[in-house]
């Protein structure tokens, strides 16, 4: 609670200081300080997790920015008032936070993604994220209404003790809702968007988009499951693990030719979507370690990715790549593993051959892409690379998949 | 610890072997060949106290670095030591580009191959098992001859998809075992104690064989095997150091599972095995590149190998190890030898070279007699290995002995027309090449003492390995 405020009281003084003198730099330790404000006033993991992440994305960006000539507190301020919007999203208890959190989340995106627009082609990007956000978000409200139509209240724990007599408007005021946490998860047939998105936006808001944005729903998704266990679960299992399977195959299966790192990364976060919805659909506590771990481990592996892309240092983006594979002694392996354990436990059986089918497909793709990385030739890079950064995420991808902390 | 210390001693050698190459020329061979030699005095040290060294890793699942050292992985172990002292001492020739990596990169796969041949804890050696492979890869990569994309992707992705259904078999078996016991275990040993029923049996088990079975290289999952092996100077070393590991896996990992009566795979293996003997013969006989050759007649002994890991006698499995060993040791050395050729004439293709003895006449000798070795002359340590194969088939089935011992016979057809087309005949293709150096004499030649004294004393050999079995309990 204390880190949103604190995240949103920074996001004011940027902006309100950018009134009088504009200073690249003092956004970026303001933003900042914010965000380290916000970190040591938060209590649970899934917020540390969205804030460190915030703080490389920080990075990442002021890096980036520094190549353009104009100063870009709009930029920052986007960054700290869309983080604050994921932490209210993942904090909430009932229906209208989470709506807040939400929009609070994606709205700044919008104009992050556009942020050079022409320049660099970002406007299809923003156009066809915005247009399908807005789209997926009409029918979360839709979803979210027709629930409260049968639940009679919009508090996550009225509405579990209400469960019970609901008709069968639940149901699909459920499928809604999945709809619109399909689309922010990129969860196939909602991915369509993810490539072009991915491909067209800047490097840093394609790292926020992966890392902070997938993460928040996908902790929100979590909390609400473990709150709606048995109930509801039942009913749409089978569209959820249809939805993870074609994920899982359709991400890693177009994944084989592309060319362009980005897009490829895109397709990749397409089928590692597909892999945390397996570990959704198993029951008990191994659901949330695994989740949670894939989640970290995710993102350090994906800021490892976009931020050696950024420095253009080839050994790390492989080492990423690897680590997105699965192999081991990588956090990605790790992550594997504790969904394939808490799929077994719970005897998934369609889902563990697709989550192997799809991961066999996967190695090839990865592969693809390390060597055609490291074969590529090199290129002139002017700005100062972040290569401490670039080398801190690698040893924490390594240091994750040798021992993980029990989360 | 001791044991860990085994592991990371070439690890330890790597980083040396990198370092001091810039600084010194030359120096990261010796320092591959110290470490190794270093290797083998610590594993004899310890076969002597007979050690295990547990330590926790994920208590909460079991998962601990559990490491043993029995006959079959000393033997074994050794195997690899002596094979990185060979495979370091046959890139001379080449004019390697940095070759304190290449030397760094050879003895981490020998870590990688180590601990895999010393862990007991499941986890641990599905972790070994991928990343022995990946100084591998970057080697192919690097170092590789002309076809190498094609050929290292084609070995990468097998050996992956291969290792992520080890991955998803061990899972099966842990999970089986939990839900009897309620105890998370990793623990070998321990899982073995509890015996599957039979649907979840033929899914674990189905999971190694394919991972061994890519490993071994058994028909028909042997297809990464020849192209692999053309990369020089890089071929050596995968048959030598790493190729081993199939057949231990299956001897570690299945022969017990086997066992406990999950025999309705046999049969196809059995035919799998004979197919891959005769296949490989006929290749063979059929190549033109004389590493092609090798390669296909390393898939016919590993049919052979197959058919005597599937007698489940205890003879049959000495004699494999024995092979496993002596084959390793021929063939190696002989892919050694064609590179000695090939870093100078670029070519092993035997339409355009022949009649080499006139040119290299101490390699020829060697090449004749590792022929020799590898069709299983007796004398020399592979008939040794056949011989008790042979004799534990026949306690199973005659049929099945006569198709293995068509190995014999075929392996002697190709293994003559190679040396005939390569060494004898009329000179063609090369005019005047330098013949094997004084050090590479002494090298081979204590290889063929090798060969020799486990061809005419192999007690030592047997006994260590046999302590195995008889630990495990193998009727």
């Amino acid at each position: 609670m204390f880190s949103i405020i604190s995240l949103l009281v920074t996001a004011l003084f940027l902006l309100l200081s950018a009134a009088f003198v504009r200073s690249e730099m003092r956004a970026f330790v303001f933003a900042l300080l914010g965000v380290l404000t916000s970190l040591a006033l938060s209590t649970d993991f899934e917020s540390r997790l969205i804030l460190v992440s915030a703080t490389v994305i920080l990075f990442l960006s002021r890096e980036f920015l520094s190549r353009y000539r104009e100063v870009h507190e709009e930029f920052y301020a986007s960054l700290v008032i869309s983080v604050a919007g994921a932490l209210t999203m993942i904090g909430s208890q009932d229906f209208i936070t989470f709506f807040v959190g939400l929009e609070l989340m994606t709205v700044p995106l919008y104009g992050m993604i556009a942020y050079f627009g022409v320049r660099e082609r970002s406007l299809e990007a923003a156009v066809k994220y915005l247009v399908l956000a807005g789209i997926s978000v009409a029918f979360l409200l839709f979803g979210i209404a027709l629930l409260y139509a049968q639940l009679h209240s919009l508090r996550f724990d009225m509405m579990v003790q209400e469960v019970g007599n609901a008709g069968p408007l639940l149901l699909m005021g459920f499928a809604f809702i999945v709809v619109g946490i399909g689309f922010k998860l990129s969860l196939a047939p909602f991915h369509f968007w993810t490539p072009d998105v991915y491909q067209g936006a800047p490097l840093p808001v394609t790292a926020y988009l992966t890392t902070v944005s997938k993460a928040a729903v996908a902790i929100f998704f979590l909390r609400f499951l473990t709150l709606f266990e048995g109930e509801l679960i039942s009913g749409w299992y089978s569209v959820l693990s249809l939805m993870a399977i074609v994920s899982m195959l359709i991400g890693n299966c177009l994944a084989l030719t592309q060319k362009d790192v980005s897009r490829f990364l895109a397709y990749s976060s397409i089928a590692h979507m597909g892999y945390i919805v397996v570990a959704f659909l198993c029951s008990g506590t191994l659901r949330t370690d695994a989740v949670l771990f894939y989640l970290l481990a995710y993102a350090s592996s994906s800021l490892l990715a976009f931020s050696s892309i950024q420095a253009d240092r080839k050994i790390p983006l492989v080492l990423a790549l690897m680590s997105l594979m699965g192999l081991p002694l990588t956090a990605g392996f790790m992550a594997k593993f504790h969904i394939l354990s808490a799929a077994f436990e719970n005897e998934q059986w369609n889902l563990i051959a697709a989550l192997i089918m799809s991961s066999c497909l996967g190695v090839y793709a990865y592969l693809h892409m390390a060597l055609t990385t490291m074969q590529a030739p090199a290129q002139k890079n002017s700005a100062r690379d972040p290569w401490a950064l670039v080398w801190v995420l690698a040893l924490a991808t390594i240091a994750l998949g040798v021992c993980p902390l029990a989360v | 610890m001791m044991l860990f210390a085994l592991i990371i001693l070439p690890l330890v050698g790597a980083v040396l072997a990198w370092l001091f190459e810039s600084a010194i020329p030359k120096s990261a061979k010796w320092i591959s060949v110290v470490t190794s030699l270093l290797g083998v005095l610590l594993a004899g040290t310890l076969w002597k106290n007979s050690e295990e060294w547990r330590a926790p890793w994920f208590p909460q699942w079991g998962i601990e670095w559990y490491f043993a050292l029995d006959g079959l992985s000393f033997v074994l172990l050794l195997l690899v030591f002596v094979m990185t002292i060979l495979a370091s001492f046959s890139v001379d020739r080449f004019e390697l580009k940095q070759p304190g990596l290449f030397h760094a990169l050879l003895l981490s796969t020998s870590s990688g191959v180590i601990g895999v041949l010393l862990s007991m804890d499941l986890f641990v050696f599905f972790v070994f098992w991928e990343l022995m492979l990946v100084p591998v890869y970057v080697m192919c990569f690097a170092w590789g001859g002309k076809n190498k994309n094609f050929a290292t992707i084609q070995f990468f992705i097998m050996t992956q998809v291969s290792g992520l259904f080890l991955l998803a078999s061990i899972l099966l078996w842990v999970f089986v075992y939990h839900t009897q016991t309620g105890v998370y275990t990793f623990d070998y040993w321990q899982l073995l104690e509890n015996p599957l029923d039979s649907t979840w049996g033929y899914w674990v088990l189905f999971g190694f064989l394919v991972a061994f079975l890519v490993k071994l290289p058994a028909f028909p999952f042997h297809v990464w095997l020849p192209p692999l092996l053309a990369e020089a100077p890089v071929a050596p070393l995968l048959i030598a150091v790493m190729v081993k590991t199939g057949a231990y896996g299956l001897l570690r990992f299945v022969c017990p599972l086997l066992e406990m009566g999950f025999v309705a795979f046999t049969p196809y293996l059995i035919v799998l095995g004979v197919i891959g003997i005769v296949y490989g013969a006929v290749l063979a006989f059929a190549q033109t590149d004389s590493r092609k050759v090798l390669a296909y007649s390393t898939l016919s002994h590993m049919g052979f190998i197959l058919l005597g890991i599937l007698s489940q006698e205890e003879f049959a499995f000495s004699g494999v190890v024995v092979l496993l060993v002596t084959q390793a040791l021929s063939t190696g050395a002989l892919l050694m030898l064609f590179s000695h050729i090939e870093a100078q004439t670029h070519e092993l293709d035997m339409k355009k070279i022949g009649g080499l003895f006139k040119v290299l006449p101490s390699l020829t000798v060697f090449s004749l007699i590792l022929i020799m070795a590898s069709i299983g002359l007796p004398g020399l340590g592979n008939f040794i290995g056949e011989w008790l194969v042979l004799l534990g088939i026949i306690h199973g089935s005659n049929v099945v002995a006569i198709c293995a011992a068509t190995s014999l016979v075929l392996s002697a057809i190709y293994s003559l027309w190679l040396v005939q087309r390569l060494f004898f005949g009329p000179l063609q293709g090369v005019s005047s090449l330098i013949d094997l150096s004084k050090s590479q004499i002494v090298i081979f030649t204590s290889v063929i003492v090798l060969l020799v004294s486990i061809g005419l004393y192999p007690a030592p050999l047997l006994d260590i390995v046999a302590s195995s079995w008889q630990s495990e309990g193998v009727e």
